[in-house]
């Protein structure tokens, strides 16, 4: 019986324990992608060896532009990967992708629609908290398509590097029409456009800082000769202290005498209701000189960044001709 | 012979020591007032030359080195105070551009003026100038003294000059005077180099070549940038900015001058009768001693001799120079008195503008941090520029 359930046992298990084991082997061959897949996060269509920078498809080349987008897509991309291997569209793309990893007619699209498509980035980039660190929000329908390989951004801009790079060198217009190649990426005439703005930003900022260290001694200064004057009732600006015949300047008031080249070279930008006394009494902030907006100002309605600067600086400050100047820096920087 | 002559020689001796102990006191009344002289001609633009006065040189080590009766705090006020005056002095001449005060030696300026203070109190002022220009030709280097009459002091003559305005009005005259005997187109050539030699500090890479340096040290043009270069003007306009923050400085030290001026000449008038009577005391002490000494060596001699009225003499001046001796250091004490009065004075000035010092130290740190902070930015913007322009693309 034994001998005969052990003969028959062939017979009638082998079909049966081929198909277990053929099913077993497909569950296991489904387990196994799904789980090589997953620590990789690669896209179904997209394995490491597609994803090569050098591939000459339009995937390819979006691949590798994919990954030049940004520097700190690690994150994004991880949680991406995620997303899809935990959706079931994803899992299906996934396996019909396997099957055919080069990119098969049965795979949906190349390129961007691999691995569940743009609407998985969506999903993905709905869900960024989940990956626990700040995810930069990506401008580009290409991110997904980034070599998820890496798990850091620190990595990802190593090995993003190198392709991105290649990337620029062989196709720069595509590079230039993204704008996330940083300078790289910029015509010449832009660069020379977004330094020479930067170096008139600098000014700006640099006068106002300046101005208010002006500002604030000025004001300082102004105080400290009315404390002086209360106490020796000198009816002089000068305020020389009457007994010892000392202070000030014996040649007079070195603001109107410090002439030379510099101030002739700037000219007394006075407006003609302020009054000539202001020089008299350095930065004595009065009622009188309550910050006003020259008739030939415009409005500021559309000034960037640098012009509003010296606008606001220019209207902060009290001493007139220091304000004038900056007007003027205002006017001149308006016309360019 | 010899017996004749010896009461001669001791006469002389005694005579001698008598003198010595008497003349001790000599105090200035008047001093030369020197006029400041004035350019009266119209100097064209292109010759106008900037002066830049450093902050002058404590002299610090002095002090140690030196008494104790110079006080570091006060040197350090004194060294912008003094530097103000000198600029003063200067602007006041109608001959220079503008006149600023200067923190150290890497601000380029036409003309720059440093100087050291040798000696300052209240009657004596001693400063060693030196003066050159961009090109890094030396113009001079000159000691100066000056010494305060007085009335400089006194509550009813004091002008509001400065007690040592004469010093001040010979630097500035000599300076004028040096300049006279410069040619127009060195003058001329003297501004472009400043400008080219601040325009090479911002961007070497645009106006390395356009200056030479010789064996000595002289900048020499060797060719011009195009006057509407368009990195020309950018570093102009950078210039600008320098100058308005040197301007700026101006307004820290003014700030700083008007502060200390008052407690600054109260101190130098309490000094100067300090400084007089211990300059009196001393010399008198020292002619004492002097003289004691000689009439006790008169005495000793006189001792020996055959004649006894010369004995007696001598017996005298033993006695009298003994007394001077004595004298001699009861002076000392006395002067010590006064040397314990001007420090006094010193540390009480130091201790009422001490905060002021700090105040100005710190502001002019901090500023000029953040100046050459945004400087070191402009030279890389400007290096960046220079390489878009010719056509590098950065990368």
């Amino acid at each position: 019986m034994k001998l005969t359930t052990a003969r028959k046992f062939p017979r009638k298990a082998g079909p049966a324990l081929l198909a277990i084991a053929l099913s077993f082997s497909l569950a296991a061959c489904k387990t196994q992608s799904t789980s090589s897949q997953s620590p990789s996060g690669i896209p179904a269509s997209k394995p490491p060896s597609s994803s090569s920078p050098s591939s000459p498809s339009p995937s390819g080349s979006s691949g590798s532009q994919s990954s030049s987008q940004s520097s700190n897509k690690g994150s994004t991309q991880s949680s991406s990967s995620q997303s899809s291997s935990n959706s079931p569209g994803g899992s299906q793309g996934e396996r019909s992708s396997e099957a055919n990893p080069g990119g098969s007619p049965g795979a949906p699209q190349p390129g961007a629609s691999q691995a569940g498509g743009p609407n998985d980035n969506g999903d993905s980039a709905g869900e960024p908290g989940a990956e626990g660190e700040s995810v930069e929000v990506l401008d580009s329908p290409y991110y997904d398509q980034y070599d998820p390989t890496s798990d850091t951004g620190a990595d990802v801009s190593q090995e993003g590097t190198s392709p991105s790079a290649r990337s620029q060198q062989d196709d720069v217009s595509f590079d230039e029409s993204q704008g996330g190649g940083g300078t790289a990426g910029q015509s010449n005439a832009e660069r020379q456009a977004s330094l020479e703005a930067e170096l008139e930003g600098s000014f700006g900022r640099y006068d106002g800082m300046i101005l208010r260290e002006r500002d604030k001694v000025l004001a300082e200064g102004a105080s400290r000769g009315a404390e002086d004057q209360l106490e020796q009732e000198a009816p002089g600006f000068d305020g020389e202290g009457g007994s010892e015949g000392g202070g000030g300047n014996p040649y007079g008031d070195p603001k109107t005498q410090a002439g030379g080249r510099q101030q002739g070279e700037e000219g007394d930008g006075q407006a003609p209701n302020e009054s000539p006394e202001q020089g008299g009494a350095p930065g004595a902030p009065s009622g009188n000189n309550l910050p006003t907006v020259p008739d030939d100002i415009p409005d500021g309605s559309d000034d960037d960044i640098v012009a509003r600067q010296i606008r606001e600086a220019a209207m902060a400050e009290k001493d007139p001709k220091l304000r004038e100047k900056l007007w003027e820096e205002y006017r001149k920087y308006k016309q360019r | 012979m010899q017996s004749s002559n010896k009461p001669r020689t001791l006469v002389t001796l005694l005579l001698l020591s008598l003198f010595l102990s008497a003349c001790a006191s000599h105090t200035v009344k008047t001093t030369r007032y020197v006029q400041l002289q004035q350019e009266t001609a119209e100097i064209p633009e292109n010759q106008l030359l900037d002066v830049g006065v450093e902050l002058l040189d404590p002299n610090l080590e002095q002090i140690e080195e030196d008494d104790s009766l110079v006080f570091a705090e006060v040197r350090k006020a004194e060294s912008h105070y003094m530097a103000g005056h000198i600029r003063d002095a200067l602007q006041a001449s109608s001959a220079w551009g503008a006149v600023r005060l200067i923190p150290n030696q890497g601000t380029l300026v036409d003309v720059q003026m440093s100087g050291r203070i040798l000696h300052s109190d209240g009657e004596t002022l001693e400063m060693a100038i030196s003066v050159k220009d961009i090109t890094g030709r030396k113009w001079y280097d000159k000691d100066y003294k000056a010494v305060a009459s007085r009335y400089a002091y006194r509550r009813e003559t004091a002008s509001k000059a400065d007690p040592f305005q004469t010093l001040y009005h010979q630097i500035a005259n000599d300076l004028l005077q040096y300049r006279k005997q410069l040619e127009p187109e060195y003058l001329r050539r003297t501004r472009l180099i400043g400008e080219l030699r601040f325009a090479e500090s911002f961007a070497p890479q645009s106006f390395g070549g356009q200056l030479q340096q010789d064996k000595k040290g002289i900048y020499h043009i060797e060719r011009l940038p195009a006057e509407n270069d368009p990195m020309l003007e950018r570093v102009r306009t950078i210039r600008e900015r320098d100058h308005l923050y040197i301007d700026t400085l101006q307004d820290f030290y003014g700030s700083f001058i008007q502060q200390i001026d008052g407690p600054y000449r109260d101190w130098r008038k309490q000094t100067y009768s300090e400084v007089i009577n211990l300059r009196e005391v001393k010399e008198s002490a020292r002619n004492q001693t002097i003289a004691g000494i000689v009439s006790v060596l008169a005495g000793i001699a006189a001792a020996t001799s055959n004649n006894r009225a010369v004995r007696t003499a001598g017996g005298v001046a033993i006695g009298g120079g003994g007394y001077l001796i004595k004298e001699g250091f009861g002076k000392r004490a006395e002067a010590d008195m006064h040397s314990e009065t001007i420090r006094e004075l010193g540390d009480s000035l130091e201790a009422a503008i001490q905060p002021q010092v700090i105040e100005l130290e710190d502001r002019t740190i901090t500023l000029s941090g953040s100046v050459q902070q945004q400087y070191e930015q402009w030279r890389q913007i400007l290096r960046e520029l220079y390489d878009v322009e010719n056509g590098k693309l950065a990368m």
